[in-house]
């Protein structure tokens, strides 16, 4: 009965501040991928900053002469090496490559 | 509990059925969509359930069916403009068939969208068609896409060629290569060209094109919906 009781409301004709877009994350050999749908938006509208375990993609676009605001904050599953990440923008879907973090071993001073 | 289909214009008789249902991409909905606004088609009937979600529509604060039957020019479109679970969804799916089984239809479509890894480098999609039947391929010549010559199909468009033979009525599913989870406006172009041959008029895409990036906005509720009702489907059930 989860459903029943679990919203009131969707509607997907207004815009609202600021849009959620819709994203996917994956893990890959690669690193974690993720894609993001951003109509309307293009590279120069389009600001990504990474750490080492989250990655947020702010983003403005004009979409039928509104103006939208994107903006995601997306935890990795993962660590990441923020210095080598990727991102490629075709016709508003996003991909970022984002490669796993190297992990070294150090070695500890026995006192 | 039974599906209930109420029609309310004069019945179009050996229509063109196509059954559109939210799924990969939105394909389906999106080229419904599209279909409606170009052929000028109205509604002309609803279909309601009490196995269909306790979803309504709202306009001007009146409450909608969330499923309609729109009708012209020859042509039938049932669109469901929510998700709808598997079995509320099979049930539809047979009561469609059964409904339209006796108006005798020329052809009975499902179109939908074939989740492609890679579909960010794929400029133009590949539109696969599979008919009900030897009747139904040729009823359907001249149509677009190409013909899957050998294997499986799974998933709701086998099922819907299933039933559709079971009751004699000609069908194809059209599929398409598509983003899964992104609302797919190009894929449903593609779906759209090839259709168009049987139709008997002509669908002009250019508009299609150039709000492809308001459609795929104003469609990001409903695909993020589907998205969460496909997960929740048992695993090998639900290919939209």
């Amino acid at each position: 009965m989860d459903w029943f009781y679990r919203e009131v409301r969707w509607g997907y004709f207004s815009v609202r501040d600021v849009e959620e877009p819709l994203h996917e994350v994956k893990v890959t050999k690669e690193g974690v991928v993720i894609t993001m749908d951003l109509p309307g938006v293009r590279k120069e509208e389009l600001v990504i900053r990474a750490s080492e375990d989250a990655i947020l993609v702010e983003a403005t676009s004009k979409v039928g002469g509104a103006t939208v605001r994107y903006r995601k904050l997306i935890r990795t599953p993962i660590p990441i090496d923020p210095d080598r990440v990727v991102a490629r923008l075709t016709n508003g879907i996003l991909q970022i490559v984002a490669p796993p973090k190297e992990v070294g071993f150090r070695r500890v001073k026995v006192e | 509990m039974s599906v209930e289909i109420v029609e309310t214009a004069p019945e179009v008789k050996n229509p063109i059925l196509i059954l559109a249902v939210p799924g990969a991409g939105l394909v389906s909905i999106i080229a419904a969509d599209h279909l409606i606004k170009v052929a000028d088609l109205k509604e002309v009937g609803r279909i309601d359930s009490p196995l269909f979600p306790p979803v309504i529509g709202v306009k001007d604060g009146v409450a909608m069916h969330t499923v309609k039957i729109y009708g012209g020019k020859g042509l039938y479109v049932v669109k469901a403009e929510v998700p709808l679970p598997i079995d509320p969804l099979l049930k539809l799916t047979i009561s469609v068939l059964d409904w339209i089984a006796r108006k005798r239809p020329k052809l009975a479509i499902v179109m939908g969208g074939v989740p492609e890894e890679d579909r960010i480098k794929v400029e133009k999609p590949q539109v696969m068609a599979v008919f009900s039947s030897e009747e139904a391929k040729s009823l359907a010549e001249g149509m677009g896409g190409e013909l899957m010559k050998e294997g499986y199909l799974s998933g709701y468009a086998a099922f819907f060629l299933r039933e559709a033979s079971r009751r004699g009525v000609p069908a194809a599913a059209l599929m398409v290569q598509s983003f899964a989870a992104y609302p797919d406006p190009g894929a449903a172009a593609e779906v759209l060209k090839a259709i168009e041959p049987i139709l008997g008029f002509d669908v002009d895409i250019s508009q299609l094109e150039a709000e492809s990036e308001t459609i795929r906005l104003k469609l990001k509720e409903l695909m993020a919906k589907t998205v969460q009702t496909a997960k929740e489907a048992p695993a090998p059930m639900y290919i939209g």
